[in-house]
Order: C-alpha cells, then sequence, then structure tokens
C-alpha cells in the first residue's frame, strides 16, 4: 500500500523503494555475524544455536529467503547514491534477496547453521543443537511435547525433590520450562 | 529542512498480529507523513522507502522490480479511508 500511495503522490521527487526479505545478521562489516535485533532470523538462529529449538514445523522444499543487513544497508546507499544522480523525477525499485537462480532453501540453512555451530559451540549452549523439520502439524506437536517439554517438567521435578535437588537446579529448570 | 539532501525511511513494524489501525498507522501513515516532509525539503536529492520482498505475496512466480496494481482496488488512498 506505501509503494503504491508513493507512486501515486510523489510528485517532482525522486523516490528509491529497496525491497529486501528475510534480514539475517552481517556478512562481514562491521563484524562477521553481527546482529542486534531478535528480529526476523536472528531469533531463529540464535535458540536453534543454544540448542533450545529442536523441531520445526515447515515444508523443507521452500525456500528460506536470506539475506545479510550489511548487504541491505549496501544496497541502500548505492541506491539512493544512484537515483539522486538522475535529472527527471522517478521511482527506481531495488529487491535484495536471494536470488533466483541460487535461492537459499530451508535445508541449506540448517546444513550450515548446524556445520558453524558444530565449529564454535555456545559457551551457554543448553542441548547439543540438533533440528528437525516436521512438515506435518500433529506430528510437530507429538515430537515437540517428548522432546522439549518432558525434558523440562522432568528437570523440574527433579529439581524440587528434597534430598537431591537445591535452589540453583530449580531456577535454572524454571528459566528452561 | 534547507539542507537536508537524504531521506532514507526504514521504520516499520513486522509485528504481524498488531491491530490493523495500528499497523496502517505506522506502515502507510508513516511513510505518507515522511513524504509530506520530503516535500518540503528544497535540495533532496532521493527519498527511499524500504518495503519488504513481500509486497507481492499474492503473486507467484517470477516477481519483477516494479510496483504491481493490487486486484480490486484501484486507489489505495480510497482504500484505506474505507479501513
Amino acid at each position: 500500500m506505501a509503494e503504491r500511495m508513493l507512486k501515486k503522490n510523489s510528485g517532482n521527487l525522486k523516490v528509491t523503494i529497496i525491497r529486501p526479505s528475510i534480514i539475517i545478521s552481517c556478512y562481514e562489516e562491521p563484524l562477521s555475524g553481527w546482529t542486534e535485533t531478535l528480529a526476523a532470523a536472528g531469533g531463529i538462529t540464535l535458540t536453534a544455536a543454544l540448542g533450545l529449538l529442536r523441531n520445526i514445523q515447515v515444508d523443507v522444499s521452500q525456500i528460506l529467503d536470506l539475506v545479510p543487513c550489511d548487504t541491505v544497508s549496501n544496497l541502500i546507499l548505492a541506491a539512493s547514491a544512484s537515483t539522486s544522480m538522475k535529472i527527471s523525477p522517478c521511482i527506481e525499485l531495488y529487491h535484495s534477496t536471494s536470488s533466483h537462480k541460487n535461492p537459499c532453501t530451508i535445508t541449506m540453512y540448517k546444513k550450515i547453521l548446524l556445520s558453524w555451530v558444530r565449529r564454535y559451540p555456545f559457551y551457554k549452549m543448553v542441548f547439543e543443537p540438533k533440528i528437525t523439520t516436521i512438515a506435518d502439524k500433529k506430528l510437530w506437536r507429538v515430537y515437540r511435547f517428548f522432546d522439549e517439554e518432558v525434558p523440562t517438567k522432568a528437570l523440574q521435578m527433579y529439581a524440587a525433590l528434597p534430598v537431591v535437588g537445591n535452589k540453583d537446579l530449580l531456577e535454572k529448570a524454571n528459566q528452561l520450562a | 529542512m534547507s539542507e537536508v539532501d537524504l531521506i532514507i525511511n526504514c521504520a516499520a513494524s513486522v509485528n504481524f498480529d498488531d491491530p490493523l489501525l495500528d499497523a496502517i498507522q505506522i506502515n502507510y501513515f508513516g511513510c505518507y507523513r515522511m513524504l509530506e516532509l520530503a516535500k518540503e525539503c528544497k535540495k533532496l536529492l532521493s527519498f527511499t522507502h524500504v518495503s519488504t520482498a513481500y509486497v507481492n505475496s499474492n503473486k507467484t512466480g517470477f516477481i519483477e522490480e516494479k510496483i504491481y496494481d493490487l486486484p480490486g482496488v484501484s486507489d489505495p488512498e480510497e482504500e484505506i479511508a474505507r479501513i
């Protein structure tokens, strides 16, 4: 809607529109893998790398169109500069996605993420990272119950036992749940 | 205002469960007001708006770098006023 409004009302302005897809942490500037927000793909990456997110309900044949945030910000600056060189008013559109020739698929994302996390594991890792992708929703719920809810509940109960458990363990168990 | 030469509008809300009116206020009128501001800048060279690749998610296949018309919507402002 906003794009169409821009097209209608831009008047004698030179307008640039950038269309990025799902933004993920930086490629090389200022640091590889740097991110500030857990929105978009950052949240999935972090929770999966910590071993908290283990079962995802997804169709693996789909494309997960990830693009590093410094690529997008570079394009914003370059495209703005390019548009400002134009003489007459215009609307310039640029896409910032993984291309249709070499799309980033969910399988690829999973493979790359797991290989890097195994090479550089987190200090505060909770479980060993393992991502299971399940297309069916009911099956996913079953997997999630046994893989995520049962262990945390069991740990909570164990920590609450008077002899073997202690307060620290109970706190940790509550954080997990 | 008399010296600005570039405006980049990349503010938006991506909470898909926001109330519709809030989402419109942020994502549509945010851009609209920035455009009004941009028109008052004398030296402005470019107004840059950061959208998303999923604006044409109702379409399938190859999507070009151009603005498509929404089916059944001739004027975006009328549609917004209706909501």
